[in-house]
């Protein structure tokens, strides 16, 4: 594994006028792991993907993607799947793959098909027309398309169907290039996804309260992340 | 390969079981290809770092041998099959004689019982604990 | 080059539907009223009232239509998508400028064309009076080009206050008509102030660029265009301004 950092993160901070959202975090991602952002709603896990993507302007502290502060060349490098529901929905599938692949220098056409076929979506399909769990797939996709070095899926498991989990887990196992790439998943709901994460870090209100390899705090914990999660969260 | 995951252990720990499984009961004999890592993480849905560890580990231990190009493969040492046998046997045997010195049994009181129901299970007659 | 047109085209797309309802209309309210007309119900200056209603009608629509492409990106979270883009935000504004552009002009002709088919012979009653259907095309034409400066400097406005207010979590209605008024006020001072500069440009002879002179009683009118310089330049510096703000400083809502 290389000793590259794909994602410093440094006491960062970012108050919102109804509570403060991070209150000083840091994380320091290496390059090739997947890594698990844990904790309930409103732990600030997604404020924290957004200040990396640059969706929000933190109040302080400091990030680094691959030893570059966030600008219009680091946006190049990450594929973002928001939470929020962020696709045109009078396009069909077909017209949103080949609008995202417009901007995107590391877009693989012929990953597409594979990952269409892999996901049960036919291209034709008008995006309002899709379920919960398929627009999920399909963004899934529009990330996966991609050779982007850094991938962050903000609760991309939440409020699918297990089918849907299913296919994306898979999808996320078969197309993750651990020599090249890096993934944040955020969830507050570990389940049975906790086999993905090669390390786990858990927010709490907007601190880390707990972080390291997964196997790790198995072994020492001699408890599954998701029941660890369960106890830190209760 | 089906592995049902207990995620209390560590994940690498429970793939290198399974393999000395079904080297011990011959379903890989020597010299047989295992899946790629690529490919067992897809179907076992597990990163697939976790798999690499399962597997540089396994090599280190003389399981597996990778062939450059071609894949992993059973070791083709002959003694393979009979050092994970005792190697397993050994591991279940010290947790079962842990156990039962902690009630304070006998050698040969055990032995007795082990013998009865090793027969009484063969043929069948599996008895309910409860 | 290609990621501006694949903008223009999503935005252009996006109000396919709002502009074949409004074309309708237009046509629909011209058709009723030339029927109305040939069956006597109704006076022949009702003809007016039809073309002239879409004429003040499309600078509203374009004032509302800059500030709905923006809100329905929040409103329906595709902003995500925009704001990830690894592309300038002056490219997004532009693209969204120059849809509007094309959608005015799109409903311009709209209206020409429902004007000819609907009030043919009216049209030819008032060619007598004009100078000729070459005169009137192309003051049409000089009409149309000015008016775009009107209607892109409108959208520059509105796009900036907009982009103004999603930089704060409260009160946004009020901080973008805030700096509706600040923007318009800010961009007339600078006219009035830089005037002195673009004092040696000469005064645009208006009359006979509009060739003016040709109709009955001819007229005569210069325009003294120096002050105007600053305004739209300043207009152009926030356009920029907008795009800065919006590559850099917007914020997602929660």
């Amino acid at each position: 594994m290389s000793t590259n950092q794909a994602l410093v993160v440094r006491d960062l901070k970012k108050k919102y006028p109804k509570a403060d959202a991070l209150k000083g975090v840091s994380l320091s991602l290496p390059q090739g792991e997947i890594w698990g952002l844990l904790g309930p709603n409103g732990s600030g896990k997604s404020t924290l993907l957004k200040c990396v993507v640059g969706l929000v302007t933190p109040d302080g502290g400091d990030i680094t993607i691959s030893g570059q502060p966030p600008s219009r060349e680091t946006k190049a490098q990450v594929a973002f799947v928001p939470e929020v529901e962020n696709l045109y929905r009078w396009m069909t599938i077909r017209q949103a793959i080949d609008f995202t692949a417009t901007f995107y220098e590391d877009w693989e056409h012929e990953r597409v098909e594979e990952l269409l076929n892999f996901m049960r979506l036919d291209p034709t399909k008008k995006i309002s027309s899709l379920s919960k769990g398929m627009r999920a797939r399909l963004k899934l996709i529009l990330a996966l398309s991609r050779r982007a070095p850094l991938i962050l899926l903000d609760e991309p498991f939440s409020g699918i169907d297990p089918a849907s989990r299913d296919r994306i887990v898979e999808g996320i196992v078969r197309q993750f290039k651990s020599e090249e790439q890096t993934m944040i998943i955020s969830t507050h709901a570990v389940g049975d996804t906790e086999q993905l994460f090669d390390a786990v870090v858990f927010l709490d209100e907007g601190t880390v309260s707990l972080q390291g390899n997964a196997e790790d705090l198995r072994r020492q914990y001699g408890r599954s992340i998701n029941d660890l999660f369960k106890e830190v969260f209760a | 390969m089906n592995i049902d995951f207990s995620t209390s252990i560590p994940i690498y720990l429970q793939i290198i079981d399974e393999f000395k499984r079904q080297i011990v009961t011959g379903t890989l004999k020597p010299g047989d290809k295992i899946p790629s890592q690529r490919d067992l993480a897809a179907e076992i849905k597990v990163n697939a770092n976790t798999v690499q560890r399962a597997y540089r580990e396994m090599e280190i231990l003389g399981l597996v041998e990778t062939l450059r190009g071609q894949g992993t493969f059973v070791c083709q040492n002959h003694g393979i099959v009979e050092e994970t046998r005792n190697e397993m046997l050994t591991n279940l045997v010290d947790d079962f004689v842990r156990a039962v010195q902690a009630l304070g049994l006998s050698v040969d009181a055990t032995l007795e019982v082990v013998r009865t129901r090793f027969s009484e299970i063969e043929a069948g007659e599996e008895v309910n604990n409860e | 080059m290609k990621s501006f047109l694949r903008l223009l085209r999503k935005d252009l797309e996006a109000s396919r539907w709002p502009m074949g309802f409004l074309s309708a209309i237009t046509l629909g309210i011209m058709l009723l009223v030339s029927l109305k007309i040939a069956t006597g119900g109704w006076p022949t200056q009702a003809a007016i009232a039809a073309v002239t209603f879409p004429l003040v009608f499309l600078p509203l629509w374009v004032l509302w239509q800059s500030f709905q492409t923006l809100r329905t990106e929040w409103r329906e979270d595709t902003v995500y998508t925009l704001l990830v883009l690894p592309e300038p935000g002056w490219k997004i504004m532009l693209a969204k400028l120059s849809a509007i552009l094309l959608e005015y002009t799109v409903l311009l002709v709209v209206t020409v064309v429902g004007m000819l088919i609907f009030f043919f012979p009216m049209v030819q009653e008032a060619m007598l009076v004009l100078p000729g259907a070459g005169w009137v095309v192309r003051n049409g034409i000089l009409l149309y080009v000015f008016s775009l400066f009107m209607i892109a400097s409108t959208i520059i406005f509105v796009q900036l206050a907009f982009v103004v207010s999603k930089m704060v979590g409260r009160l946004q209605g009020l901080v973008a008509l805030w700096t509706l008024l600040l923007s318009g006020w800010l961009v007339d001072r600078l006219g009035i102030l830089l005037e002195p500069l673009f004092g040696w440009i000469p005064t645009i002879p208006v009359h006979a660029l509009f060739r003016l002179n040709e109709l009955k009683q001819g007229m005569v009118a210069d325009w003294n265009i120096a002050p105007e310089i600053g305004t739209w330049l300043g207009t152009l510096a926030l356009l920029v301004l907008t795009s800065y703000i919006f590559e850099h400083y917007v914020e997602v809502n929660g």
